[in-house]
């Protein structure tokens, strides 16, 4: 009797630990299964997550192509509506022969206001401002004098007589009389209008002054045709992360164009184009739109940190 | 004597400070161009506009938040996609609504059709100016003032935007030097005009322009802005 209440004990005990196992155990699958479910599910969330950022950032480059070329188009209807003052046969390129400053003008007392500074202009890039008033420049007063001291040329007149005087890339020394009424010296250095500006004098019968001025933007290709240049990418070099490719300026090649003939390749850092050295990727854009067609072009880069000159020679859908 | 910052906003904002250090800030130029920094700061400020969070908006925003916590940084992509659609929708707005100037500076004005007119906002009245540069019998004399008021306000977000230097396809590039080119010539227009007389119309005329192209420009410099990844 004892050794069957024994054993019955034993077979309820191992009975009991065989039922706590398989529970322990069906629990155990079912947290598994449920981690697994779990991870499938953030993995898909993961993927259309994914799915749906590379979608918004498709969206987001459309976008931005759509709204280039809307601006684009302002450009380009703008020069087609600014056409020409004066129609006539004699046109010669002033651009290379007049020095700009890169503000309007605006007649005031003292001298000229600046009304407007040119974008990425030499007034621009001296830190002038709307508002600041021209007072001398290159020591000549220009005061308007015209009702009190008897002179004959406004403020602005004065101005351009002064620049006629001064080459493209010399310096100009301005006295500048800011809003608040502190005064400071500013120089500021010159630049030659864009390469595909032209300026035309007057013809007679027209009007005198009646300047021509046309515009074909930075090249070429910059409306219509294809762009060799327009799939590279590039952006500043500052002095930190040039230390990386050995040089503490120039325009990094984030990624090189398409096309073989120019030679770039990602990680290139480009030092100067044709002698000019170019601060930023527009400004890049502007020297690269001033050679022609097949035109034979050097291009000065750093490579894995030594410096090493392209001999490009421009492709025939090039600008120019 | 060396200013603390308490003393160039009090300089900037005209309250009285200690002489000598008020001569100390004037025969400084570092300390001048700080003041005026200063001053532009609180002007860009000033320019912002005002806006009451609508009643409720947090407990919205959290909301939203909360619902779209999963996914990742996409709602960054999404607000600069929601940034670069308004851009393109003004950059449509500013297509359609672009002005024509006389082919002719000396022809006589013809009719345009109300769509290729151009309303500008008068900033120092907030009331909204009729731009038709073709019709000069509506180019009224406020008309002048308020596109170089307007474009003095483009120059300064021009200014703020530059100071950031992304990365830039070639495409773009060409993009913003085209716009800044052209601008660059009608800017030697103007100031040829003022000095050679030409009629206050055909000056109109011109800003009209040159505000039609800041904005693209601006436009396209803010959506370069933007990011697109991280």
């Amino acid at each position: 009797m004892r050794n069957r209440i024994k054993t019955i004990g034993v077979t309820a005990l191992l009975l009991g630990f065989a039922s706590a196992s398989a529970l322990a155990q069906g629990t155990g699958d079912k947290q598994q299964q449920q981690k697994q479910q779990a991870q499938q599910q953030a993995q898909k969330e993961a993927a259309d997550a994914a799915r749906e950022e590379q979608s918004v950032e498709r969206d987001l480059e459309r976008a931005r192509r759509d709204l280039e070329q809307a601006a684009r188009e302002v450009a380009r209807l703008s020069s087609e509506a600014a056409q020409p003052f004066v129609r006539g046969a004699r046109n010669f390129r002033y651009f290379g022969q007049r020095a700009m400053l890169g503000f309007v003008t605006e007649d005031v007392e003292r001298g000229v206001r600046v009304a407007s500074v040119t974008p990425n202009g030499p007034a621009a890039e001296a830190g002038l401002k709307v508002g600041d008033t021209i007072t001398e420049i290159e020591g000549a007063h220009l005061a308007d004098t015209r009702t009190t001291g008897g002179g004959k040329q406004s403020p602005t007149e004065l101005l351009l007589a002064q620049m006629a005087n001064i080459d493209p890339g010399e310096p100009v020394k301005l006295r500048v009389l800011n809003e608040a009424g502190a005064e400071r010296d500013v120089t500021v250095k010159t630049r030659s209008m864009s390469a595909n500006v032209w300026i035309t004098p007057p013809t007679p019968p027209n009007p005198p002054g009646a300047y021509n001025f046309t515009f074909r933007g930075p090249g070429n290709y910059w409306v219509f045709g294809s762009n060799p240049w327009a799939d590279i990418q590039l952006v500043a070099l500052t002095p930190g992360l040039g230390t990386y490719f050995g040089t503490s300026k120039g325009l990094l090649v984030v990624r090189a164009p398409e096309n073989a003939a120019l030679q770039l390749k990602d990680g290139d850092v480009i030092l100067d184009i044709g002698g000019r050295e170019p601060s930023s990727p527009e400004h890049a854009i502007r020297i690269l739109g001033s050679f022609q067609k097949g035109e034979p072009l050097k291009i000065a880069i750093m490579r894995n940190k030594a410096k090493q000159t392209l001999d490009v020679k421009l492709p025939s859908d090039s600008p120019g | 004597m060396h200013p603390r910052t308490e003393d160039l906003l009090s300089v900037r904002d005209g309250e009285p400070v200690d002489a000598e250090v008020r001569a100390a800030i004037k025969g400084d130029a570092a300390h001048s161009r700080e003041v005026e920094r200063l001053g532009e700061t609180r002007h860009a400020l000033q320019e912002l506009p005002e806006l009451a969070a609508p009643d409720g908006i947090w407990a919205r925003i959290e909301a939203v938040e909360r619902e779209t916590r999963p996914r990742g940084h996409s709602w960054r992509l999404r607000a600069a996609g929601v940034g670069v659609a308004a851009a393109v929708a003004v950059a449509a707005v500013l297509l359609v609504g672009i002005p024509s100037r006389p082919r002719n500076g000396f022809e006589q004005p013809r009719e345009v059709a109300p769509g290729l007119q151009t309303t500008v906002i008068d900033s120092t009245t907030g009331s909204p100016t009729l731009f038709d540069p073709l019709v000069s019998g509506q180019v009224t004399a406020a008309s002048y003032p308020a596109l170089v008021q307007e474009s003095a306000r483009l120059d300064r977000m021009l200014r703020r935007l530059s100071y950031q230097r992304p990365m830039m396809s070639g495409e773009t590039a060409t993009t913003i030097a085209g716009l800044e080119d052209r601008i660059a010539l009608i800017d030697e227009q103007l100031t040829y005009s003022n000095a050679r007389g030409v009629p206050q119309p055909e000056r109109t005329a011109l800003w009209g322009e040159r505000v039609e192209l800041m904005n693209a420009l601006v436009h396209v410099r803010y959506a370069q802005a933007q990011p697109t990844g991280f």
